[in-house]
């Protein structure tokens, strides 16, 4: 039976009124706080003053993204950006995983509840105190770390200044703070995985690892790979409060990103440079978007499963 | 039910979110002054006797009430956040009172970049701005006035401020920063009656050198002896601990080699009347490689670039360096304070600026006597006449006494000529001040600081376009040490500081973002180079050094040269 769109989705209405009256905030919230803005993105056509608006403000066209991309800075700060990206993704994602598949082993109810009660802690506290904690740690005379290092017979070094540790502890810090957030997701997945698989696992001679590797893996794929797609959206949009925080003169080579720039130029600088700043935030977003569909597309030949 | 109970739940929540809709945060900046350098006269700043001609006379009598806006002073704001701001403080009834003109003063926004833009969207400005319209203007003052934001006020001087007029008569250089290119004059200048010392001091432990045997050293070698001295003597202690930008930036070591923040305008200079880059100098190369040496012999801490000056605030109080910088009150006064407490013998003293090689210091720790904050007149400011009048006042010599110590006999006393606080106002708490108890502080409970305190009767404290006195600021520390840093001018300091300075510039629009971009880019630069070098990541020599020479220039420091030449260039034209 072809039923037309229209009728179907008046039927559908009709038996799920609440629903779609539920959803209503949710398209609002859309509308105001993510197509709204989408708008602001012409500032970075224009040299923008915000006394003279748009009808004023002076049509640059493209000279902000030939600025930007063709300047000194663009080849390090994109490396920058993707070395910080791919260290994350390729590290914290499946910490995650690996933290999520171990709890799940774990039978011991009280000892699995304070694991993941004290993994997802740092995720409420805020990142300012969580990244002065971590400078805290690795001060060269007070800190933490250099204290264990001297236990354990090396030498004290200041280690945020160290341009080869400072990624480490960029990522490090960042699965610290978000591992057991994280987790939560996959832990979901993995209470849906059905039980008669394990056993059947079991009968087979599956032992812990065999069953972690042939049912539960395959039993949260499609969470992995959504999760995947979406984190590789966000590539490019590594966010600048972290790094603000954490770097300094000496590791600028290796620390200063994208985002930092962008802050700098437009809104930590004295002269707000909007049209310079939206340029580098469209060009951004732009990549993303790129990255996104690449990666649902190869996930849907890989692996058949897919955002959309 | 079940679809009427969904209806309503949706309502509420759009409805909560158009609550949230109002409340946004803009990580804008706040309160920035541009401090700029000045040439030329450091003399008389004309205050030019008592108001007026025949016809007219304060207080005026009028009922237009003005509105005043102006940038933030984030030092008082524990107090003035809650207490209802300027309006409600004794002085400004002092000046309603002797200007008979009724001012509601604009200061109770949370963020000064988001409350501009609701001005500047919104076409409304208050009557009178105070604002550093270069560092807060996209354009500076020119856009500001090609804008229409705010009126050109030679003929509103011309006709009503005969007191600012003789100013600017008898301080024809000065006057000339406040000017465009084309002569128009843009603005009331916050400025200083002289220049007087920068407010980041480098200090020490004057009590350790005394115990030492020691004299303060008054050359760069003599400080190097003297901290190898101290790392011996006192091995637990690190010699010096001066955080990035106090040692790259606003530090004694820094201008003794010519590259201090105090001295520039953004790190450039005038010499010869060509411009130049500061950190492009063979001096520049010098500092650092004089610092890396320190860094290599442990006498400079290893996370100076990574604490801050309250960081190192703490350890000299806690004696665990014996040098430290930062702001004059945020952490000098206080180190003296808190450090006096754990020990009775602590005791702190500045720095003044070595010299290298024996020469004076080109150098040293003066602020600028024009600060960059303008009082503007604005263009929908329907009496303009009172406006230009209220302004006046300021530069009357009974208006300089009111704006900067209060009420003769009420906040301050004459002695021997000078302008002195009363003692009880200079008291932090100042429960005994007559009038305390009836003012709006009463039941108050939080510890008030003395600038929060003389805020109350005194514009100095404020960002206001008017004259500050220089007799006034020393008597806002509690501590002799800091009073005494502050009491130096640059005159009584060994240096030709004002040789180099380059005076406030004017730039067109396509030279400002020339300039700009430039030196966000140049300062990142220098700061890299010169922290890696520092720290030992990288060598400062000849290839490193020439190395970051061209890339300089690649960052467009040509361009910004060029660009400062021409400024100033047509500066000196006027």
């Amino acid at each position: 039976m072809n039923k037309s769109f229209g009728r179907r989705l008046g039927r559908d209405l009709k038996y799920n009124t609440a629903l779609y009256v539920m959803i209503i905030p949710v398209i609002v919230w859309y509308f105001i706080f993510v197509y709204k803005p989408l708008f602001g993105t012409i500032m970075a056509f224009f040299d923008y003053s915000p006394v003279r608006g748009y009808e004023k403000s002076t049509w640059v066209g493209l000279e902000y993204f030939v600025t930007y991309l063709g300047g000194r800075n663009f080849p390090k700060h994109l490396r920058n950006t993707l070395v910080h990206s791919a260290c994350t993704l390729f590290i914290g994602f499946p910490s995650a995983v690996v933290l999520a598949l171990l709890l799940n082993e774990v039978r011991v109810k009280w000892f699995k509840k304070t694991i993941q009660t004290l993994t997802y802690l740092p995720h409420f506290v805020s990142l300012v105190v969580c990244m002065q904690l971590v400078k805290q740690f690795c001060m060269t005379d007070t800190g933490l770390f250099n204290d264990i290092i001297v236990m354990f017979g090396g030498e004290r070094s200041s280690l945020l200044q160290n341009p080869s540790l400072y990624m480490p502890i960029y990522v490090l810090s960042g699965i610290w703070k978000e591992i057991g957030w994280s987790t939560i997701i996959y832990l979901a997945a993995l209470s849906a995985v059905d039980e008669q698989l394990y056993e059947a696992a079991r009968l087979d001679g599956a032992g812990r690892l065999k069953q972690a590797i042939h049912v539960t893996l395959p039993g949260i794929m499609p969470t992995l790979v959504i999760r995947f797609i979406m984190n590789v959206g966000t590539i490019m949009a590594v966010g600048y409060e972290k790094s603000l925080l954490l770097y300094n003169d000496s590791v600028m080579e290796v620390a200063d990103i994208i985002s930092t720039y962008m802050y700098r130029m437009g809104i930590g600088g004295q002269i707000k440079m909007y049209g310079l700043s939206a340029a580098v935030d469209l060009f951004n977003a732009l990549v993303n978007v790129m990255l996104v569909i690449l990666a649902n597309k190869l996930s849907r030949k890989l692996t058949e499963n897919s955002l959309w | 039910m079940k679809k009427l109970f969904a209806l309503v739940l949706a309502v509420i929540m759009v409805m909560s979110l158009m609550a949230a809709c109002g409340n946004t945060e803009n990580p804008g900046t706040t309160g920035s002054t541009g401090t700029t350098g000045t040439q030329g006269s450091q003399g008389s700043t004309g205050t030019t006797g008592t108001t007026a001609g025949k016809e007219f006379s304060y207080p005026m009598d009028t009922d237009v009430v003005l509105t005043e806006w102006r940038t933030p002073n984030t030092n008082i704001h524990n107090h003035y956040g809650d207490v209802g701001g300027f309006d409600a403080l004794p002085l400004a009834a002092w000046l309603e009172e002797a200007t008979g003109i009724k001012v509601e003063y604009v200061d109770d926004y949370t963020d000064m970049g988001i409350d501009l833009e609701r001005q500047w969207n919104s076409g409304e400005y208050e009557d009178i701005i105070n604002l550093n319209w270069a560092a807060n203007y996209v354009g500076g003052v020119d856009a500001a006035l090609e804008d229409e934001v705010i009126i050109p006020l030679n003929d509103v001087i011309d006709k009503w401020m005969p007191n600012f007029k003789a100013w600017m008569e008898a301080n024809p250089t000065l006057a000339k920063e406040i000017m465009t290119e084309d002569g128009q004059i843009y603005g009331i200048p916050n400025i200083n009656s002289k220049a007087d010392a920068f407010t980041h001091p480098t200090y020490y432990r004057a009590d350790i050198l005394e115990e030492m045997g020691e004299e303060e050293p008054t050359t760069m070698e003599g400080w190097y002896n003297l901290l190898k001295k101290v790392k011996a003597e006192y091995p637990d202690m690190v010699p010096c601990g001066i955080y990035s930008a106090g040692l790259l930036q606003y530090g004694a070591f820094a201008h003794a080699y010519d590259i201090g923040y105090a001295a520039a305008q953004n790190g450039f200079a005038v010499k010869d009347g060509k411009i130049y880059w500061q950190k492009g100098q063979d001096s520049a190369k010098a500092f650092i490689q004089e610092m890396a040496k320190w860094k290599a012999e442990g006498l400079l801490s290893a996370d100076w670039a990574i604490k801050g000056a309250a960081d190192f605030n703490k350890d000299i109080i806690n004696g665990d360096v014996f040098m430290a910088a930062g702001w004059i009150t945020g952490q000098m006064q206080s180190a003296q304070v808190a450090g006096r407490e754990l020990n009775p013998d602590f005791q702190l003293k500045h720095l003044n600026t070595p010299s290298v090689n024996g020469e004076a210091p080109t150098h040293t720790y003066a602020n600028a006597l024009y600060s960059g904050i303008v009082a503007s007149i604005s263009t929908t400011c329907e009496n303009v006449e009172v406006a230009a009048r209220l302004l006046d006042y300021r530069w009357s010599e009974e208006g300089f006494m009111l704006c900067n110590f209060g009420k003769e006999g009420v906040s301050y006393d004459m002695v021997d000529g000078k302008a002195v606080f009363k003692a009880d106002l200079l008291d932090a708490t100042h429960a005994d001040f007559p009038g305390h108890k009836e003012s709006i502080l009463e039941g108050d409970e939080k510890p008030w600081v003395t600038s929060e305190s003389l805020a109350r009767f005194s514009m100095g404290v404020w960002p206001f376009g008017m004259e500050k006195s220089s007799d006034y600021f020393p008597q806002l520390m509690t501590e002799k040490c800091c009073a005494d840093y502050l009491s130096q001018t640059a005159d009584s300091v060994n240096s030709k500081c004002w040789d180099n300075q380059l005076p406030s510039l004017s730039y067109s629009y396509d030279e400002g973002k020339i300039v700009s971009l430039a030196l966000n880019e140049l300062n990142t630069l220098f700061s890299t180079y010169a922290t890696e070098c520092i720290n030992g990541t990288k060598e400062c020599n000849d290839d490193t050094w020439a190395a970051f020479l061209a890339e300089a220039e690649e960052a467009g420091l040509l361009s910004a040269k060029m660009a400062i030449q021409a400024a100033y260039d047509r500066f000196l034209a006027r």
